[in-house]
């Protein structure tokens, strides 16, 4: 059956209405059905993860939650009977799944409100019968209201419609398949406010070295300073985590580039840096042990929830603690001054006080990628079961340090090819990461040992031995994967990709 | 996709109110429902407001799927379309006469509608002819009013025996009271032993009502300005009844 025909025009103001009216009155009358009103709560993350991957997240007045599709214009819904401020809030399904992927563990925040409000219309011919079906619909978004109307032709009344769309002739129009809201939806484009990417500079080959690291160390200081807001705020622990993650990648990046700026300023730039750091390690050290309770419970067998139990309320204890000095501390004149000041200092006009800051940048970065990557191979060939757990840790770093050379300067580097080496590189990283994390957790959770406490001290006593477990089995498995990593293979693709010397002499 | 048809040997006895009023909640209830005014007289396309199609088309009405889709008309009702009658349905026997195969044509024609429909109700002319027994044939289930009478009683009867010897199932069969006045004991007799002898009966009986009488006046089913009215709870409970059977 022919598909019935659906026009969607703005209108200008509600007046128009009367005019509409005006126009129609010699041949139909219009008669006014029911107005339905709702208010819509928009959602999303700090960072707007969801408006930027395209999906909008939004909760009607009868507590649902409802996820829009921006590309393939799917709605779907999930039932909130409680308050939803992480992913693991809702219940299971797809909206859940989406969340998770998308916003891990950041907070949802209200961002914005759409008042909807939907009143039908009929058109009805000289015999009184229903012709065609109107509905002026007006949205208001953060107090900003629009006015549109919608004719929805009736099977067997084309005529009907196609004279009444003569007759009001609309300047601007569009045909839509949808129902009404998701269209709406689909047209946002100023929406939401204040929505910020903050993205690295584009680089390209033949800047100088200082101006690419002065550029990329700008970018990631400001993308650490923008979470600090929330951070002050505990929003959610995602803020603190990025803050850190910027933060360490500024400080990699001026550290293995530091050739590039003049040494005083290479320094001081990595002890402040180093600074602002530490006044958070420790609460994020809670914060992971408090995000991973249920994975801690599940470790022990049943008979340790009262221990747990008590533990938890400890470490709970402790963060809240902890956190009032951290935003003590950023909220600071000192902390204030002296990010400023790390700021101002990065974004210096380059000084090119030496020939390698005036290198381009592609070469520069290979050469530094070769480098690092034959100083992890010359670590590995010492790794074996004896070897401490400290050296391979330094391996950690090192991949980590060189992961983040391949993310700065990707832009330089052929795609497909890193890809690859991207690829491997984070599957080894995740079970060096592992590693560590369980050869920290056991160091977190050695201290909380206490004599008076019998029940806590003995779930910990569990815990720890079955975080061992865990580590010696995975140091097994990180032994073989640099093994397997550090091939002949690896080093020739390493080669090819970065030695700029061999690139020279073939061009 | 379900098709039911509204019919009855007998003229008077409320088909068309019932087909126009089941059709009605039919789509209140969500489903997407099809009235195909069948009867010439075209009363339930009058009480919709559909006027029939200018052109003549009632010969290509067992031709094509495709003939039957051009005259479509929406109602004023959400979900509930209508193909109205045409004066030239009344030679719809001497069409079907003339056909081979049929009493299954109209079958054929109504599944293409299968993807657009839930529900299609077929109002029929009271008659027993070839295009009765194309309906018969195309239905899923024959809404039958019975008028609680002795002559009415005897027409049911006639159309049991036609099943019978034409071996249609008589599960097809969804009759019912109608048009009852509770204060006539003839009524209440004819009920009490039509009920006990028939056990498939429906439960509900539509009540003889002025209320019913006035859609001609209001174009409208009996709930759209009657809903409190006992005719209209009537209706909803039939169609009720109907749904479970769906």
């Amino acid at each position: 059956m022919k598909e019935l025909n659906k026009i969607f025009f703005p209108l200008l103001t509600l007046k128009t209405q009367q005019k509409l009216s005006d126009k129609l009155a010699p041949r139909f009358q219009l008669e006014q059905g029911p107005t339905l009103s709702n208010k819509f709560k928009f959602y999303d993350d700090y960072d707007h993860h969801l408006w930027h991957a395209n999906l909008l997240l939004y909760s009607d007045s009868k507590k649902t939650l409802w996820l829009f599709n921006n590309v393939t214009t799917k709605l779907e819904k999930v039932q909130t009977p409680n308050k939803v401020k992480f992913y693991w809030d809702l219940p299971s399904g797809h909206i859940k799944d989406i969340l998770a992927k998308r916003i891990g563990f950041s907070a949802l925040m209200a961002k914005n409100q759409l008042l909807f409000t939907e009143t039908s219309f009929g058109l009805r011919d000289r015999n009184d019968k229903l012709v065609i079906r109107l509905k002026l619909i007006t949205h208001d978004l953060n107090g900003e209201q629009s006015n549109y109307l919608m004719l929805q032709e009736l099977r067997g009344y084309e005529k009907e419609y196609h004279s009444v769309l003569a007759l009001l002739n609309p300047s601007q129009k569009a045909l839509i398949k949808q129902e009404v809201l998701p269209f709406l939806l689909s047209t946002l484009n100023d929406f939401p406010n204040n929505v910020i990417q903050l993205k690295n500079p584009t680089l390209s080959k033949e800047m100088p070295t200082e101006r690419a690291v002065r550029s990329l160390a700008g970018a990631m200081m400001s993308q650490a300073e923008v979470q600090v807001p929330g951070l002050i705020d505990d929003i959610d622990t995602e803020r603190l985590h990025q803050y850190r993650v910027h933060l360490r990648k500024t400080r990699s990046l001026i550290s293995l580039l530091k050739k590039a700026l003049p040494n005083p300023t290479a320094q001081w730039l990595k002890s402040e840096l180093g600074t602002f750091s530490r006044h958070t390690n420790r609460l994020r050290d809670l914060d992971v042990f408090l995000l991973a309770r249920t994975q801690y419970e599940s470790i022990l067998p049943p008979g340790f929830e009262a221990g747990i139990s008590e533990l938890y309320k400890e470490v709970e204890r402790q963060r809240t603690s902890e956190f009032k000095k951290v935003k003590k501390y950023f909220s600071s004149v000192e902390y204030l001054d002296r990010s400023k000041k790390v700021i101002e200092d990065i974004n210096e006009k380059p000084i090119y006080s030496n020939l390698f800051s005036t290198t381009p940048i592609e070469k520069s970065a290979k050469a530094l990628m070769l480098t690092r990557y034959k100083k992890m191979l010359s670590m590995s060939n010492a790794i074996n079961s004896s070897t401490p757990d400290d050296e391979v840790h330094e391996l950690r770093l090192e991949f980590k340090k060189l992961r983040y050379l391949i993310e700065f300067f990707s832009d330089l580097l052929p795609k497909r090819k890193t890809a690859d080496i991207i690829s491997v590189t984070k599957k080894i990283q995740t079970k060096l990461g592992d590693f560590n994390d369980y050869c920290t957790q056991i160091e977190f959770l050695m201290p909380f040992s206490d004599d008076a406490k019998i029940e806590m001290s003995k779930a910990l006593s569990g815990l720890v031995a079955a975080i061992y477990q865990r580590k010696i089995h995975k140091r097994t498995e990180v032994e073989s994967a640099i093994s397997e990593y550090f091939t002949n293979n690896m080093t020739t693709k390493f080669e090819l990709l970065f030695d700029t010397e061999y690139q020279e002499k073939k061009s | 996709m379900k098709v039911i048809a509204c019919y009855s040997m007998k003229g008077g006895v409320g088909k068309t109110a019932t087909s126009v009023n089941i059709a009605y909640m039919a789509a209140q209830s969500g489903l997407k429902t099809l009235l195909i005014d069948l009867d010439p007289q075209g009363a339930s396309s009058f009480y919709f407001r559909v006027k029939p199609a200018k052109k003549q088309w009632g010969k290509r009405f067992f031709q094509a799927y495709e003939s039957l889709i051009k005259n479509i008309k929406a109602s004023d009702f959400e979900g509930l379309d209508i193909i109205p009658a045409q004066l030239s349905f009344r030679n719809f026997d001497s069409l079907l006469a003339s056909t081979t195969k049929r009493t299954g044509r109209l079958k054929r024609i109504l599944k293409g509608f299968r993807k657009e429909y839930d529900l299609i109700i077929l109002d029929c002319p009271p008659s027993i002819s070839h295009l009765s027994e194309a309906v018969f044939v195309a239905s899923d289930y024959l809404l039958v009013p019975v008028i609680p009478t002795t002559l009415s009683e005897l027409t049911f009867e006639h159309l049991v025996s036609f099943f019978k010897d034409k071996d249609y199932s008589k599960d097809k069969l969804m009759p019912f009271f109608s048009m009852v006045q509770a204060q006539k004991s003839l009524h209440k007799s004819t009920i009490k032993k039509m009920a006990s002898k028939y056990k498939y009966f429906f439960k509900t009986v539509i009540p003889y009502s002025s209320d019913i009488e006035k859609m001609g006046e209001h174009k409208a089913p009996v709930e759209r300005y009657a809903r409190t009215k006992p005719a209209n709870t009537a209706y909803k409970e039939l169609w009720l009844e109907i749904e479970a059977k769906l």
